[in-house]
């Protein structure tokens, strides 16, 4: 889907179209919620996070700014959606998926290699401040230019860059680690 | 593992891959039924804005309402008006105001 697209789906959302909203929620779900996850650290609450972040951006979507990426504007939404969601914490009420099985059985020794691997990045991501995971996250796994990532997160654009550094040092210690184990 | 210097200013695939993979959430489809299912119950911002405008259009109409009886009621049971119509009759500034004084004389 082409950022074009996306602007002509964001423009029939805020005419009324529900279905236009829920083709960019099936779009950008998977982002939303490892940034909501990222900031949140438990994926009830980041999935709680994101989809008040969706909600908003639903509610909003006519503020939309056509003339710009629809991405950078709904993860700006997410940031903050998730933020808010962590400093109402602790009266949190929560909601269940209605899940449906989804574990691949089809290589369980790649599988839990692949499990290893997650979790040992997700215990490197939780030893680092909350805006060094997002800075290393947005710029390394979701592909968002340093500047665009500054301005999402009211930072300079040094101190992305140095969060960067700082957060990629820490996650490629684990990646080194867990590789050197499989080479065994 | 990717030999990229932690100060490059280019994004590092493997390890944006590898972080990807770590944080992939389960259930997408469940997830965006979900939200899609609340998109309904959640009313849009020019919703809300009319919702507040009506409300507000209430209230307004209402004061109308109330504060034109409380004046017409005023006009109505005001005493000098009926005062000052008397005055005019025996003042005989009113055109035929002679007539009508003899017969409300007469009819008394």
């Amino acid at each position: 889907m082409t950022d074009m697209d996306e602007a002509a789906l964001a423009g029939r959302a805020a005419k009324g179209d529900a279905d236009a909203f829920g083709a960019l929620v099936d779009r950008h779900a998977p982002m939303a919620r490892r940034v909501a996850y990222t900031i949140l650290e438990d994926q009830q609450d980041a999935d709680d996070a994101a989809q008040e972040g969706f909600l908003s951006a639903w509610q909003a979507i006519d503020r939309y700014d056509a003339r710009r990426a629809f991405r950078p504007w709904l993860m700006q939404i997410m940031v903050n959606a998730a933020r808010d969601l962590r400093r109402r914490r602790r009266v949190r009420t929560t909601e269940s998926l209605d899940f449906v099985s989804a574990v691949s059985k089809d290589d369980p020794a790649k599988e839990v290699g692949a499990l290893d691997l997650g979790d040992r990045l997700k215990a490197a991501l939780a030893t680092l401040p909350e805006r060094q995971r997002l800075a290393v996250l947005l710029f390394d796994a979701e592909g968002y230019p340093q500047a665009e990532i500054a301005a999402m997160l009211g930072i300079p654009e040094g101190t992305v860059k140095s969060d960067v550094f700082h957060g990629r040092r820490a996650l490629r210690k684990v990646l080194g680690s867990v590789k050197e184990e499989w080479d065994e | 593992m990717s030999d990229m210097s932690p100060f490059s200013a280019v994004p590092d695939d493997e390890l944006g891959s590898a972080l990807r993979d770590a944080l992939e959430a389960p259930h997408h489809a469940a997830f965006v039924g979900r939200v899609r299912s609340r998109l309904g119950q959640r009313s849009r911002a020019w919703e809300d804005e009319l919702a507040g405008w009506f409300w507000q259009g209430v209230v307004a109409a209402s004061l109308a309402t109330v504060l034109a009886g409380w004046g017409w009621s005023q006009a109505a049971t005001n005493p000098d008006v009926d005062a000052s119509v008397a005055s005019e009759l025996l003042m005989g500034e009113r055109p035929g105001s002679e007539i009508l004084l003899v017969a409300m004389t007469e009819g008394q």
